[in-house]
């Protein structure tokens, strides 16, 4: 089973040329551009306590005058309140019925060698309605290898809030998910006759209080044709290098929420997210394909206007392209078998992959995955010196947006830091509304992408060290461990593109798609980029390998796929770390040559006829 | 276009393009310009050493400018604009007789149709775009032709080995932009529109579900061959759809639509004659709701409306391409119901003919057809092609892959490319009864009188909606008309034109898009036009699937007040 995975692209990849790149990635696994700069600058450790890292939390608490009840929302209620009183008594029962809607007005442009490809901007009202059916002990949302979960429909709804025609539509969806959950129930209760037990015996489902919060909804304009200037003006950067492909493109979320439950809870949350990806790829004589990215991440339109400036995003294309320059002259990577150094966001993506998915709770209730860490609670998994914790309350590190921040989950449970390692030592799980054993109550980390199933994910991923040494001394103790071995050199991951983790019984493993990677010799000769690495090993040996951390923290921002609930944001956060043993393998080969012609010779401007 | 005027022209492009492209153009003629100037150096320079070269390059930009709408209960849901530019790139390696096109390479790279392009009319961007595809289908192309000669060497030589390219295709130099075309894609007022249309079922409890779908849409075609052709042609539809859905009391799903169809929007029916055939389609909707089951057995079918349009499209339009199909490692492929080996066999009654003219861009009552064009998707120009003559098959369709029978195009190249080849498609169907349609008294009449002649307890059904199964239809007596419902008709296909037994005289028009493999960027519009049909010995029976319950509640608009405890 190919269980998670995490990349920085999505779909903003469209069109053939792009859907190819996606797949590249895709197969890849994950894509890893984040800005390079925002904290590297922070002064070393000199000592050996590790400062923290500098978290801007988001309170809870509104802070804002309640909003008004949206007519819309309000005939939510009505319409709920209808559905509960008939359908509580229908056999079986419906226990729980929710309505999720998500007011998603998207706009995504990018453009390639100076003129825009693409611009789609859509508005659309999405209602997701849940309803389950039986009781929380058991009931007809129970995971279950035999029968399948029923598929999310999501309906449109209007765009104004008409009363009448909202009513129309949850009633159709409510009636309809009813019934399929009703069959489900019925198949879940019929297998379980001749089916062993679970392993967890835990309830199907959480009581969790009811919440009501009403945060206005602000305005949303972005500015279209400033910043089809602004990508137009940063694209033509790449005609530098014209046998590169090269992309500047950006897209902005406005996914504004409401949340009714019969439970009680109504939520009426805002939510922004804006992304700006620069991405290159370059074919090289021997068949390879070398892609390089950057990333910018807002949780506002106005933050992502002050951080992609004309000159910042110059800075990155021509990053990009000095990155593919270099790849390309680069030497082939070899297998390698030895020490290696993760700078922070390689860092960051490495605990995704090891740690991350396996703490994520409703796992435990897949009997085909491996459960790394069921039995792992007060259990010692790393060195002493680290902890790690998911906070989706935390807002940015520094300057610096994490994207996977929320205070409400998809579920509508208010959002909690969930310490998962202290001092090495496992403590507990993210959950959504599944609780496991031990765990009876979510810790407000239910999500997923919209039209798709919520479970646990991560959200915000941090990687703490109580102890740190300084960036030279990380070095130091490196070739230290080179020498020990009798190597010639060990390595530096400066990025990684991304990585996937297989949590299959009888496999577990964890892949690194690794982009920047440099040789550092043992008789100080100057660092050696080399291309085509891969990264591979198993969880729980590469987390027993870590030797030591700086304290100074990178951050990896991106999307995360996986199983049942697709892609949702999502940040991790790390320190540099040295690992003591890591292997590496050689990445696949491509076949394609570059283009037979020489590119087109650019020509002048002039009028046309 | 006389022949001298296309020869001094294609003169004239040919020293154009010799020249270098020193310079670029920046605005309108920029797209052109780059297309012309990449093109003229790929069909010079694109080689690789030791294998053939390309001897025919086209490219084709498609800009689409459209607004959507989507309306629910008299509530919109989606109204949105959007503009895209997607590219073609066609291209023929090796040689007329024997090319890299109408090969079914299994293992082979999948040959790109089409890719979204930059919207911007930048000289420079553009043809980096063109090199850059240029390229991909070039290897692609290649890789095919390999293959296909691979495949040839293992196969024994066809005594009837036909060409894979006609090459007598005559320059086109062509600019075309009908009237409609003019009016700007505008999601407002068919956005209100949509909306007021849907409200009507607020008056109509029985109906569970109303939604409407409506898009304008216009497209500019941009197209360029190394044969000198320059075809910069404009089309235009809107749709407005508007659909009824509820369940019988048993559960049975059951719905209706009304569609809508112009040329621009103000050639749709007035509001309020919309409003009336939504109101009649909501009755008829209703009536089903009670209708009786339908019995199984022998029938007389007369389909009528865009039920007699339907069957046209499902036993006669997609049949009638000449293109031959692709060959394979394991020999040819067979096309599902082909007519194409039947050319000159009777294939249908003789009052029956049919025939295929993409130049009728209106009907004479004014209506405009979504199937009319001046040039196809090889820039060739259309023909009027007489398909059947009394019954008897005498021409398919063709784009430029001839075939035994038929050795060039006759402007029916439409869509994309399958397989290295373009398919010969329907574009604007005539079905006609000539002197023997009956009026819609006499057709019912005739449809007893079949009845009566192929024994007692022979029902006749009046089929008014299509799906895969009729949806909207009668049980036909001599007392009248009443609603059926759960009917479905077994073993429809082309064979099923003998028996055909009569024809209406009132024509049904049909626009449509069709989507689907190789239908281009947003789809192929077509028009089917034809007469109600009536048909002899069709086997129905009645439906006896499982169905969903009807709704364990109310709707809420509808629902009653509860009566205080």
């Amino acid at each position: 089973m190919r269980a998670a995975r995490l990349e920085t692209t999505g779909d903003l990849l469209i069109g053939r040329r792009r859907r190819s790149l996606l797949v590249a990635l895709l197969l890849a696994g994950c894509a890893a551009p984040r800005p390079a700069t925002d904290l590297a600058a922070t002064p070393p450790a000199m000592d050996g306590k590790a400062r923290p890292p500098a978290l801007v939390r988001a309170s809870l608490e509104p802070g804002v005058a309640a909003a008004a009840r949206a007519p819309g929302l309000a005939a939510l209620e009505r319409e709920l309140a209808r559905a509960r009183a008939t359908l509580a008594e229908a056999r079986p029962p419906a226990y729980f019925i929710a309505y999720r809607v998500h007011e998603l007005r998207f706009l995504e442009m990018s453009a390639i060698d100076g003129a825009i490809d693409r611009t789609l901007a859509t508005h659309r009202r999405w209602l997701d309605t849940e309803v389950r059916v039986g009781e929380r002990r058991f009931d007809s949302s129970r995971p279950s290898r035999s029968v399948p979960l029923n598929r999310v429909e999501l309906a449109l709804l209007p765009r104004e809030d008409d009363a009448a025609a909202i009513a129309a539509v949850a009633w159709r969806e409510t009636d309809r998910q009813y019934k399929a959950a009703a069959q489900r129930l019925s198949q879940l209760r019929a297998q379980q006759a001749v089916r062993v037990e679970r392993e967890d015996s835990s309830d199907d489902f959480t009581a969790e209080k009811p919440v009501v919060q009403l945060r206005p909804f602000a305005a949303w304009q972005p500015d279209v044709p400033a910043w089809q200037a602004r990508l137009r003006r940063a694209s033509a950067r790449f005609a530098a290098l014209p046998a590169l492909e090269g992309e500047v493109g950006m897209r902005a979320i406005a996914d504004d929420r409401w949340v009714v439950t019969s439970e009680g809870t109504v939520l009426q949350l805002p939510g922004r997210r804006v992304e700006l990806m620069i991405s290159a790829r370059l074919r090289t004589g021997d068949g390879a394909e070398l892609t390089s990215e950057r990333r910018l991440d807002s949780h506002t339109l106005e933050g992502i206007e002050a951080l992609a400036t004309d000159d910042r995003l110059a800075g990155l294309v021509d990053e990009v392209v000095a990155t593919l320059r270099a790849l390309a002259a680069a030497p082939l990577a070899e297998p390698y078998v030895g020490p290696a150094i993760f700078e922070g966001g390689s860092a960051a993506v490495l605990f995704h992959e090891a740690l991350g998915h396996r703490s994520e709770g409703s796992r435990l209730h897949r009997d085909q995955e491996d459960h790394t860490f069921a039995s792992k609670v007060g259990v010692r998994v790393m060195p002493a010196f680290l902890s790690v914790f998911d906070d989706p309350t935390a807002r940015k590190l520094g300057s610096l947006d994490l994207v996977g921040h929320y205070l409400f989950d998809d579920d509508g449970v208010p959002a909690e830091r969930v310490t998962l390692v202290e001092a090495g030592v496992f403590k507990g799980f993210l959950l959504g509304r599944t609780p496991v054993k031990g765990f009876s109550r979510s810790n407000g980390h239910g999500r997923g992408e919209l039209g798709r199933h919520r479970e646990s994910r991560m959200a915000n991923l941090v990687v703490e060290p109580s102890a740190a040494v300084p960036p030279a001394e990380l070095r130091r103790r490196l070739l230290d461990e080179v020498r020990r071995r009798g190597l010639d050199h060990g390595l530096r991951i400066r990025r990684l593109s991304g990585g996937e983790t297989i949590l299959s019984r009888g496999e577990s493993v964890l892949r690194l798609e690794l982009s920047e990677v440099y040789r550092v010799f043992a008789d100080g000769r100057p660092d050696q980029l080399v291309r085509g690495a891969n990264l591979s090993g198993t969880p729980l040996a590469v987390l027993g390998r870590i030797e030591a951390a700086t304290d100074r923290y990178e951050v990896f921002n991106g999307g995360c796929g996986a199983n049942d609930s697709g892609w949702v944001p999502q940040s991790n956060t790390s320190p540099d770390l040295l690992v003591s043993e890591v292997e590496i393998v050689r990445k696949p080969k491509g076949q394609d040559r570059p283009p037979v012609l020489p590119p087109p010779p650019p020509g002048e401007a002039r009028r046309g006829p | 276009m006389s022949p001298t005027k296309r020869g001094a022209l294609a003169m004239v492009l040919g020293l154009a393009w010799a020249a270098p492209p020193a310079v670029a153009v920046a605005g309108e003629g920029a797209v052109e310009q780059a297309m012309k100037d990449e093109l003229a150096r790929s069909l010079a320079e694109l080689q690789v050493p030791g294998e053939p070269r390309p001897y025919y390059i086209a490219y084709t930009f498609t800009d689409v400018e459209e607004a959507e709408v989507n309306a629910s209960f008299g509530a919109v849901t989606v109204s949105e604009k959007r503009r895209r530019r997607f590219l073609r790139v066609d291209m023929r390696v090796g040689d007329p007789k024997l090319d890299h096109s109408n090969f079914s390479a299994r293992y082979s790279t999948p040959e790109y149709s089409s890719s979204e392009a930059a919207l911007d009319d930048d000289y420079g961007s553009v043809r980096r775009l063109l090199w850059r595809r240029t390229d991909d289908a070039f290897r692609a192309a290649l890789e095919r032709l390999s293959a296909k000669k691979g495949a040839a060497e293992r196969q024994s030589e066809s005594a009837d080995a036909v060409p894979d390219f006609w090459v007598g295709a005559p320059a086109v130099n062509l600019t075309h932009a009908p009237p409609a075309t003019g009016a700007v894609p505008d999601p407002g007022p068919l956005a209100g529109l949509a909306a007021r249309l849907t409200s009507i079922f607020r008056a109509h409890a029985g109906i569970q579900r109303s939604t409407a779908f409506a898009q304008h849409t216009v497209l500019r075609r941009r197209f360029v061959s190394s044969e000198k052709s320059f075809i910069d042609e404009k089309t235009s539809n809107v749709r407005l759809d508007v659909r009824a859905e509820t369940q019988a009391g048993d559960g049975m799903p059951l719905w209706n639509a009304a569609w809508f169809r112009a040329l621009e929007p103000r050639g749709l029916l007035g509001p309020e004659l919309m409003g009336a055939e939504v109101e009649r389609r909501a009755a008829e909707l209703e009536a089903a709701r009670t209708a009786p089951l339908a019995t199984s057995g022998d029938a007389v079918v007369l389909f009528e409306g865009p039920a007699a349009t339907d069957i046209v499209w499902r036993l006669l339009a997609d049949h009638l391409s000449g293109t031959p199909p692709a060959r394979t490692a394991e020999g040819d492929e067979r096309r599902e119901g082909s007519l194409a080996d039947r050319l000159g066999q009777r294939v249908a009654p003789s009052f029956l003919s049919v025939h295929d003219d993409p130049s009728v861009e209106h009907m004479p009552d004014g209506r405009g057809l979504f199937g009319a064009y001046r040039t196809d998707d090889e820039g060739v120009a259309a023909e009027r092609v007489k398909l059947i003559d009394k019954g008897v098959l005498t021409g398919l369709l063709m784009s430029r892959t001839p075939s035994r029978d038929l050795g060039r195009s006759n402007g029916h190249g439409r869509g994309t490319a399958i397989d290295g080849s373009y398919q010969g498609r329907f574009a604007n169907l005539f079905v006609t009864g000539g002197a023997a349609a009956l009026d819609a008294r006499r057709l019912r009449q005739k449809a007893l009188a079949v009845a009566r002649e192929m024994g007692p307890r022979t029902s006749v059904y009046v089929v008014r909606l299509m799906d895969d199964e009729p949806v909207i239809a009668f049980h036909l007596t001599g007392a009248g008309e009443k609603p059926v419902r759960g009917l479905m008709i077994e073993g429809l296909s082309s064979r099923r034109l003998k028996d055909l037994v009569a024809v209406g005289d009132t024509p049904y028009v049909s626009n449509l898009v069709r989507f689907g493999q190789a239908s281009g960027v947003r789809g192929m519009p077509s028009s089917i036009v034809a007469p109600p049909l009536l048909f002899k010995d069709l086997e129905v029976r009645r439906d006896t699937r499982k169905f969903p319950k009807p709704p364990l509640y109310e709707h809420p608009h509808f629902a009653r007040p509860k009566p205080a405890k």
